[in-house]
């Protein structure tokens, strides 16, 4: 499951900075880390930030499913082709240092989803944008997150109907290459230019819900921070900083 | 350059970022075997300019990562950025006036795409990402290519053939638009 | 015209767990006019999607003359069925109104001569030359419509046709499926508007819940107001007025009400 889910976990009640700062730190850590030792704690502790956030066993399970066909690539083209030595692992030989390569890449990407997985379940949208509000990020950015999403599901359907109603027009999907590349005209160009054509018509009304003011917004129900959160989001931040100074660091020696 | 983004353009950037979610789902039903998941930030790009056209990428990035879940693919939002500067520079060229000249401009694009997104896919990833790129890997690997040449053939097969399409379709979105609309976006003019 | 009947048996579709249509069969003969009214979600839209093609039901059979849709694609069935979305005026794409109604005739393979006239027909000649997004939404939408007639289907499914359009506008749509109906195409509409039901249809079939709940003669269930009234409905004004006045015949249409009440030596009516 991909989304917020209510709940009351230390990471449901924590400013929703610190919890981002949490996901951004396992993003950016992760890139730091080349051994399979190291990637394996790293997976450990995004097993511990999706547990702290009571969402364990939801977010693991789509952190995997996700990261599945990556696992499935990195075997093949590591595991199967990748350099010598070679062990023999049932019927086929297995290359020692594409295993190592592979289970490094394969708990990177693991890590990394069932971080932001935790943290998309445990940071609510609302309680972002009133952190956002507080902060005083102006309207543009907040409005650019927020209604984005709430304009996609009307693009896909308009998309699924310009589908349908060009081949009630006689339009076919299928054949050759080049009939394919043509008939995106037909079915992209509406998309677009329907599109286009409202942009006035939804600037008008924005413009009429106050949307343009420059003023700066109150927050009507800021999330509490505390100086212990703000002390861990920068503390985040130096660890990253350490693991890259780290890793530079060894790659020269 | 550094002005207040005004709401008419922040509604453009939201249509962008949504051309460049939604339009896969016409690619998939037309079996294609590119993603043209940068039309809206071309789009944009020529429309307005390369600061808006710059965010329609970022968000796009960010917002495919929140829906699909994979968090992984952040680090390509670089190639966002470079296909939006490129871009803005190919239209205030005027290369999406013709076809002719915006099928070449897509190909250079998706070069630079290439060049960028090639080596993040081989050092952070290994060679893996997104689903189709990866099994042209897998099948140059295959046949003997080594990693490094065969994660940056199958980007820059891919790369110039989604590019070159993108382009030439947003040429074509912009010789469609009506007089009316076409007047509103003096950046077209240029 | 003949293989332009339409006929259902059975069908069962269901989107996911949720059953759209839980068996519903349905014979529209060649050249008939019928209206499908019913509350939203009873499964209106889903059923004329069958018949297109663009969905496949989970049981029963799909005919339309004497080809089984379950063979064929959306773009084969545009052949023999034109149908006209609720949201027509998202698909235009070419850059004059003209280009745009020529679209399917081309697809189709079929002669362009037909266009000019089903311009005129929908007030589009004089602006014929305009981009179909120079001009209103609802304008928009009789592209389309003009679009699909260009196509000369025998069968015409049209979703929700006048919802957004003018009085004038919906009067041309009007007229144009009237002369259809003449010419002996199949019509089968959509639409939660009585007088246009009124106008177009000479049969009324009301879907509730995924099934068919009733299927009457326009002129018996439009003078029905207990079973309009349980759907949320309200006679059509034609009818309101020739009930009141206890017109004979039951008239239903604009012309069949005028034809009656011109009949009538007003002057001779008793106070």
């Amino acid at each position: 499951m991909i989304g917020y889910v209510d709940g009351t976990s230390p990471l449901h009640r924590a400013h929703p900075y610190t919890t981002l700062a949490l996901s951004g730190a396992l993003l950016f850590g992760a890139f730091a880390l080349t051994r399979p030792l190291e990637v394996g704690l790293l997976v450990l502790t995004a097993v511990l930030f999706a547990a702290t956030g009571r969402v364990l066993r939801s977010s693991a399970q789509t952190a995997l499913l996700l990261s599945l066909p990556i696992w499935i690539l990195l075997f093949v083209l590591h595991g199967l082709l990748g350099a010598e030595p070679r062990m023999a692992f049932g019927p086929v030989a297995l290359s020692v240092p594409g295993i190592a390569r592979a289970l490094v890449l394969g708990g990177r990407v693991t890590a990394i989803v069932l971080g932001f997985l935790t943290a998309l379940a445990t940071v609510s949208p609302h309680r972002l944008v009133e952190a956002m509000t507080a902060d005083g990020v102006p309207f543009g950015r907040t409005f650019l997150l927020a209604s984005t999403l709430t304009v996609l599901p009307r693009m896909r359907e308009r998309a699924t109907q310009i589908l349908e109603a060009q081949q009630c027009r006689g339009l076919r999907l299928g054949g050759s290459i080049v009939a394919r590349l043509r008939a995106l005209g037909p079915l992209a160009l509406p998309l677009v230019l329907g599109a286009l054509a409202e942009v006035d018509e939804q600037v008008l009304a924005l413009d009429a819900r106050g949307a343009a003011g420059s003023a700066r917004r109150t927050a009507l129900d800021p999330p509490p921070d505390s100086r212990a959160q703000h002390a861990l989001r920068w503390a985040l931040l130096a660890l990253v900083a350490a693991a890259y100074a780290w890793k530079f660091w060894r790659m020269r020696g | 350059m550094i002005r207040p983004t005004s709401l008419r353009d922040l509604v453009l950037i939201r249509l962008g970022v949504a051309v460049n979610l939604v339009i896969g789902q016409i690619v998939a039903a037309l079996l294609l075997p590119v993603y043209l998941d940068s039309v809206g930030t071309i789009l944009v790009a020529a429309l307005v300019g390369p600061r808006a056209a710059i965010t329609v990428g970022l968000v796009s990035q960010v917002l495919n990562a929140v829906i699909s879940g994979n968090f992984s693919w952040l680090p390509f939002a670089l190639v966002q950025v470079v296909i939006a500067l490129y871009a803005a520079a190919a239209a205030r060229l005027g290369l999406f006036r013709r076809f002719a000249t915006a099928v070449p401009a897509g190909i250079g694009m998706g070069l630079l795409a290439a060049s960028c997104s090639a080596p993040i896919s081989y050092f952070l990833f290994g060679g893996v990402t997104a689903g189709g790129v990866t099994v042209v890997t897998t099948v140059l690997r295959a046949l003997g290519a080594p990693l490094g040449v065969a994660v940056a053939s199958a980007s820059f097969a891919t790369d110039l053939l989604d590019k070159a399409i993108a382009c030439a379709l947003v040429s074509v979105v912009l010789r469609s638009l009506p007089g009316t609309l076409a007047a509103r976006f003096p950046a077209l003019a240029r | 015209m003949n293989g332009c009947d339409v006929r259902l048996e059975g069908v069962r579709y269901a989107y996911g767990a949720r059953e759209a249509l839980r068996g519903v069969s349905l014979r529209i003969g060649a050249g008939e006019q019928v209206a499908l009214v019913g509350p939203n979600g009873a499964g209106k839209t889903t059923l004329t999607r069958l018949l297109v093609a663009l969905r496949r039901p989970g049981a029963g059979r799909v005919t339309v003359g004497d080809w089984e849709v379950a063979h064929k694609r959306p773009d084969e069935m545009a052949q023999r069925v034109g149908y006209v979305f609720q949201h027509a005026d998202h698909q235009l794409f070419a850059r004059s109104i003209r280009d745009d109604v020529v679209f399917g005739p081309r697809r189709l393979g079929r002669s362009e001569a037909l266009v000019p006239g089903v311009l005129e027909e929908m007030g589009l000649a004089a602006a014929a030359g305009l981009h179909p997004y120079d001009v209103p939404a609802p304008l928009r939408k009789l592209v389309a419509l003009a679009g699909v007639l260009a196509m000369e289907p025998c069968v015409l499914v049209l979703d929700e046709p006048t919802a957004g359009l003018d009085r004038v506008q919906r009067d041309r749509v009007v007229s144009a499926l009237q002369r259809r109906a003449e010419a002996g195409v199949t019509v089968l509409a959509v639409s939660h508007d009585l007088g246009f039901v009124a106008e177009v249809a000479a049969r009324v079939v009301v879907m509730g819940d995924g099934r068919i709940v009733a299927d009457r003669p326009a002129r018996e269930l439009l003078y029905d107001r207990e079973a309009l009234a349980a759907l949320g409905l309200r006679p059509p004004p034609t009818v309101e007025i020739s009930g009141a006045l206890g017109l004979r015949g039951s008239p239903v249409r604009t012309t069949e009400v005028v034809a009656v009440m011109g009949g009538i030596r007003w002057k001779q009516m008793p106070e």
